[in-house]
């Protein structure tokens, strides 16, 4: 079943000479418990892409559809309220906010969406990122390995339909990134979640799926590995 | 220039909303504080200007008898260096005056030898025709040519003598006499400085200087009269005339003449020197004791004022305090806008430093990034400041320096701007400190974290200890998000968010709080200023409702009893003197009244309040228990009490009839209470009132009366009636006890039939109780032996009061010639005058009040949206993350809106207790001079200072979200990232 579709989606950054094609007309769909890489060199557009799935920025023209339904047709507000239901966003740096503990920043998109903490989610994520006991620490109390596991933790605590990770591991030593990406794989594995991992190192992309590849904004290759 | 300067510029270009409120704050700063000390330098230019024109350069005045060694001592003072300028004047004698002239001037003309830098010195000036120049040659004051006694080019001859002391009694000639009070100084304005007391060691037939005031034992109850002796006939040509009697020229005697190398001058000596080089008064009388050990050296304290000297105990006065208060105000308030400015110009970049030091930057490097900030916005700042401080000075001085210069007593010297390099110097100074302590604090403080701190410092705001047990606590998933009440119920998740984050963080809002505090703090600084001071104005501006006031006094006091006064003849001169006076075109006549002063009993059914309580009226109980209180009867024309009646809603018909005397009373009295000015109820009810009118004391008519009054700790107030006679010899007795058997007290009773608190139009408001009745009552008090006076109010076109005011007096004048024997006295109220110089005072003190208001406002307005905004922007990023993951814009504003109410409530509170404080300093600096003000906020302005403040943080926090919104998220995310 098909639960992205990405349709002749253009991005332009700065107006007139100065304007930059950060994405050109770009158009896949990803099946649902997907897990893809996206793969290029900085200033590629891989990022931009990813923003643009994750209902962050809007597009220059093109759409973006996530279950059936337009995102882009959705109000600033609406929009607001599809990030913390719909994506689970991880991003290079983590992106905690610095004030709320580690239970609190995984809660943060539950409470912003008013509804109870589902208690058993929490306690079985905090478990499998192995946070067990750091539920009270502050986001400068922890690694960065840790805090890239409260910031996968608060992408998986909604159950979203898509996750969607920033060069995840870009901050991390080996054995943190391994450790990072088997998180996800297990999610994509086990809950069933669509991953989409942006990614420049080579081994993590030939963990998933399927890779893209991506250069001066245009997918210039999308292969199915496994 | 090198790499961190061109950083440092290139990052003040970027912030260009954020470098431009710096640069007004510093400018701000630097224009208020200029314009401040320049009012100040102006002011005090003005006043020495004043006085020098008035009274002379003069520091001290050096006085002794004519000797050799004292001519020798001025001689050698005028070759010390810090002797500015000096003259001498000594007496020559004193000119016998015609009967004629003694009435207006005084018993003799003094005539003073003149020598020096008179001019300069002593301000002694020809205001027409020239100044002597030779012997022979003398120069009177103006009134002598005004009187048409001489002009220019005249011969003058006069008998110029010494006086001396001749003792009443033969058996006291050697007892010591305390001699007259001499006033030091006269000053302008009516101000007068300190008294000194002489006592003079009179013998019989000493020699008298000009210091000593004219003796006469009957007058000033001496043991001393004066005599003129050594007669000898001197002529002099009149050269010229003098203007302005200053202190030099009005002695113990009276305005003086003036004439240069008299041959025959021997008499006192005095040397007024413009001495210099001290720092205070005490100082400089010391000095100039040295320069002349025999002499009595007295200080020309006004003019030390002006120069900024003071003397040792010299209190500072209500001016002095104020402007401390204000000086002190507005330096916190330009250190704590500065400070905030650059205090968030280096957390903002902080990370960059923490980048800046990763690539090798020493600290000295990054310190040295901030001072040259500091330096550039202070190098574009200060000159802008400097200029606007003059400038504004200028331009406000141009408007209303003639104003000031008028209420201050205009001596001719215009009130300018007057800039002294030491203001521009010391304005710059404070303002470019300030800055360098505002920047250099947070610089180092920035420059002491370690790299990778300051590196994670672009994480976010940082986390107080607090905050970190706070959130080690907050685990449990089932509490989660559930506590709190209020904001956090009330806004929701960005309610919570906020007030996690308040409790958590370190530093959050708490500049903004700071900055709130200080703006509220600021404009009730200034309301309460621009209250106190309109309030003064308010007081010392009068309620009269017409503009000029005749008041004809009767000479003669057996003439100018009530009961003479009471007679249709006895009256006839001084109607024929309004009348006359009521013909001048310019004026229209209101009314003319006769009154009285004397003593009342009231019934104890009409005592009200104030008479009661005492606190506004002195009434009391006198020894029989009945309540006394001093009553002021009014007897208008029939026509204008008519109508007065009629207003107070009774029949006039019933107030007429002279063996049955009714009045209406005014039933209220205006005054203060010892909390506050107000309107007190005197009389709760009508009912008798016995009035003391005179009588007779062992045969001699009772001349007046008098009142002991005394407040007692919780007993009722008691009052003493006391009687004045006086006796066949002419001395006056005080009769205390009013059963003394030689006394006849000749008492009247008086119903008052109505009470009104409305005045009639020619009545003051006063703090007796005021009678009002018809004239045709006046039969009544024939036998009364009070005294009476009478007045007239006339209404003037507006603007020609004192034409008008000249006109009345000389028509007033012409018909007491015309009547004959100088037997009236008419005195002229300009009260329109006086109302327009208290307008203008008025409008003086608002003009300051609303620059000073606008100034401190816009400063605490700078202040409270720099910081505001700033707090938002330094936290774009972790809002970012925020909204990335779901936060709603109406999420986000709800957060924000609950974090601002926070700290808004916090600088609320925070700014009315220090606005209180600050408010009761300039109560405590204006009761030093004022009483009966009551101490309270300006609620007023605490409403617009809440409103302002509100209405730019608003403006502040829309601004910064809208920074906030403006870069996208994803921008926003990657900014800071290193």
């Amino acid at each position: 079943m098909e639960i992205l579709t990405v349709s002749h989606l253009t991005k332009v950054y700065g107006e007139g000479e100065a304007a930059t094609r950060a994405l050109d007309d770009v158009t896949f769909s990803v099946e649902e418990g997907e897990f893809i890489a996206i793969v290029g060199s900085s200033g590629s557009g891989k990022s931009t892409l990813l923003h643009l799935i994750g209902g962050v920025d809007r597009p220059t023209s093109g759409s973006v559809f996530l279950n059936g339904s337009d995102v882009y047709a959705r109000t600033d507000e609406e929009l607001a309220v599809f990030r913390r239901r719909e994506v689970g966003l991880v991003y290079q740096f983590y992106n905690l906010v610095p004030v709320l503990n580690v239970v609190e920043n995984m809660t943060l998109p539950v409470a912003l969406d008013g509804r109870p903490v589902n208690q058993g989610r929490l306690d079985s994520l905090l478990d499998k990122l192995g946070l067990r006991g750091r539920e009270g620490h502050l986001p400068s109390q922890l690694s960065g390995g840790q805090q890239q596991r409260v910031a996968i933790g608060r992408a998986l605590m909604n159950a979203p339909a898509l996750i969607l990770a920033d060069e995840p591991t870009g901050n991390l030593d080996t054995r943190n990134s391994r450790d990072i990406m088997q998180l996800l794989r297990d999610s994509n594995r086990e809950f069933g979640h669509t991953v989409i991992v942006i990614t420049h190192d080579e081994e993590i992309a030939l963990a998933a799926d399927r890779i893209m590849a991506v250069e001066d904004g245009r997918i210039v290759r999308d292969e199915r590995i496994r | 220039m090198n790499a961190m300067g061109r950083f440092t510029i290139a990052s003040l270009r970027r912030n260009r909303v954020r470098t431009l409120v710096t640069i007004a704050g510093v400018a701000l700063a630097a224009a208020l504080l200029t314009a401040v000390l320049t009012s100040y330098t102006s002011l005090t230019h003005y006043l020495y200007e004043s006085e020098a024109a008035l009274s002379g350069t003069w520091t001290v005045a050096a006085e002794a008898p004519d000797s050799e060694q004292f001519r020798q001592q001025i001689d050698e003072a005028h070759d010390t260096s810090e002797v500015r300028g000096l003259a001498t004047v000594q007496d020559v004698g004193f000119a016998q005056l015609t009967e004629e002239q003694q009435v207006r001037f005084g018993k003799y003309l003094p005539i003073l030898d003149v020598s020096g830098e008179v001019g300069e010195v002593c301000a002694i000036r020809s205001s027409e025709g020239r100044m002597p120049e030779r012997a022979g040659e003398i120069m009177l004051p103006e009134s002598w040519r005004d009187r048409a006694l001489a002009n220019v080019g005249d011969t003058l001859t006069l008998q110029v003598g010494q006086r001396r002391a001749v003792a009443v009694s033969a058996a006291e000639q050697t007892a010591a006499a305390s001699g007259p009070e001499v006033e030091d100084e006269l000053y302008p304005n009516g101000q007068y400085g300190s008294v000194v007391e002489y006592t003079h060691p009179l013998e019989d037939g000493a020699i008298l200087d000009s210091t000593i005031g004219y003796l006469d034992s009957e007058l000033d109850g001496g043991r001393f009269d004066e005599e003129l002796t050594a007669l000898r006939e001197r002529t002099y040509t009149v050269v010229g005339f003098y203007e302005r009697v200053n202190s030099v020229l009005m002695n113990g005697i009276g305005p003086s003449a003036v004439t240069v190398g008299d041959p025959e001058a021997a008499g006192l000596m005095c040397a007024y020197v413009d001495l210099t080089g001290e720092a205070n008064e005490k100082a400089l009388v010391e000095r100039a004791e040295e320069l002349f050990p025999e002499a009595t050296v007295t200080s020309h304290s006004t003019m030390l004022r002006y120069l900024g000297i003071r003397g040792a105990g010299y209190i500072w006065d209500t001016f002095f305090d104020l402007a401390v208060v204000l000086a002190v105000v507005i330096v916190a308030a330009c250190v704590s806008l500065i400070y905030n400015a650059f205090a968030i110009s280096v957390a903002e970049r902080t990370n960059q430093f923490g980048l800046l030091s990763s690539v090798g930057a020493s600290r000295k490097q990054l310190r040295r990034a901030v001072l040259l900030e500091a330096l550039l916005v202070v190098c574009i700042g200060i000159p802008l400041g400097l200029l606007a401080g003059v400038g504004g000075c200028a331009v406000t001085f141009a408007f209303i320096g003639p104003m000031i210069a008028a209420v201050l007593g205009d001596m001719g010297v215009p009130f300018a701007t007057h800039v002294e390099p030491w203001v521009l110097a010391g304005a710059s100074a404070l303002t470019l400190v300030t800055v360098l302590v505002s920047a250099y604090l947070p610089a180092k403080r920035a420059s002491r974290l370690n790299i990778i701190e300051a590196l994670r410092w672009s994480q976010g705001g940082q986390v107080s200890k607090r905050g970190v047990r706070l959130a080690a606590r907050n685990t449990d998933a089932s509490k989660l998000w559930k506590r709190g009440i209020g904001p956090g119920r009330l806004l929701g998740a960005g309610g919570m968010l906020a007030r996690i984050t308040k409790k958590r963080g370190a530093t959050k809002g708490r500049t903004a709080a700071v900055s709130l505090a200080l703006a509220i703090a600021l404009l009730v600084t200034a309301g309460s200023l621009s209250t106190l001071l309109g309030r003064l104005t308010e007081v010392a501006s009068s309620s009269i409702d017409y503009d000029l006031e005749l008041s004809v006094s009767v000479t003669d006091p057996d003439k100018s009893t009530l009961g003479a006064l009471s007679s249709e003849g006895g009256r006839e001169g001084l109607m024929s003197i309004y009348a006359a006076a009521a013909e001048v075109p310019e004026v229209e006549q209101v009314g003319w009244a006769l009154s009285s002063f004397m003593p009342a009993i009231l019934d104890d059914a009409m005592v009200g309040n104030a008479l009661a309580s005492s606190r506004i009226v002195d009434a009391g109980r006198m020894s029989d228990g009945r309540c006394a209180v001093d009553a002021l009867a009014y007897f208008l024309e029939d026509d204008a009490f008519e109508a007065y009646a009629r207003e107070a809603g009774v029949d006039p018909a019933d107030f007429l009839d002279p063996t049955h005397p009714r009045a209406i009373a005014v039933s209220t009295v205006y005054g203060n209470d010892g909390e506050r000015y107000q309107v007190e109820e005197m009389l709760r009810g009508t009912g008798s009132v016995e009035l003391y009118v005179g009588g007779t004391y062992d045969g001699d008519p009772i001349s007046g009366f008098g009142s002991q009054w005394q407040a007692h700790d919780g007993a009722p107030n008691s009052i003493d009636i006391y009687a004045f006679v006086v006796d066949e010899t002419g001395a006056g007795v005080q009769v205390d006890d009013l059963s003394d058997p030689l006394l006849s007290l000749d008492t009247m009773s008086v119903e008052v039939a109505a009470l009104t608190d409305s005045m009639p139009p020619i009545v003051h408001r006063s703090k007796a109780v005021q009678l009002i009745m018809p004239q045709a009552l006046l039969p009544a008090f024939a036998h009364a032996s009070v005294p009476g006076s009478s007045m007239a109010g006339y209404d003037v076109v507006e603007g020609l009061s004192s034409q008008a005011a000249e006109a009345v007096e000389r028509a007033a004048a012409e018909r007491v010639a015309e009547l004959g024997e100088a037997e009236y006295f008419p005195f002229i109220n300009d009260y329109a005058s006086m109302e327009d110089s208290n307008n203008v005072l008025a409008l003086i003190v608002n003009v300051f009040c609303l620059l000073f208001t606008v100034i401190l406002a816009l400063i605490a307005m700078a202040n409270v949206f720099n910081t505001v905004t700033n707090s938002l922007i330094l936290r774009r990023r972790e809002f970012a993350i925020m909204r990335s993951i779901g936060l709603s814009g109406r999420q986000f504003r709800r957060m924000i809106a609950s974090e601002c109410a926070r700290f808004a409530v916090i600088g609320l509170v925070a700014g009315l207790v220090i606005a209180t404080g600050v408010s009761f300093l300039i109560f405590s600096a204006v009761t030093q001079s004022m009483v009966g003000l009551n101490f309270g906020l300006p609620w007023n302005y605490v409403a617009l200072a809440i409103g302002m403040t509100a209405l730019v943080m608003v403006a502040s926090v829309a601004y910064g979200m809208h920074r906030c919104k403006a870069d996208n998220v994803v921008e926003a995310l990657r900014m800071e990232s290193i």
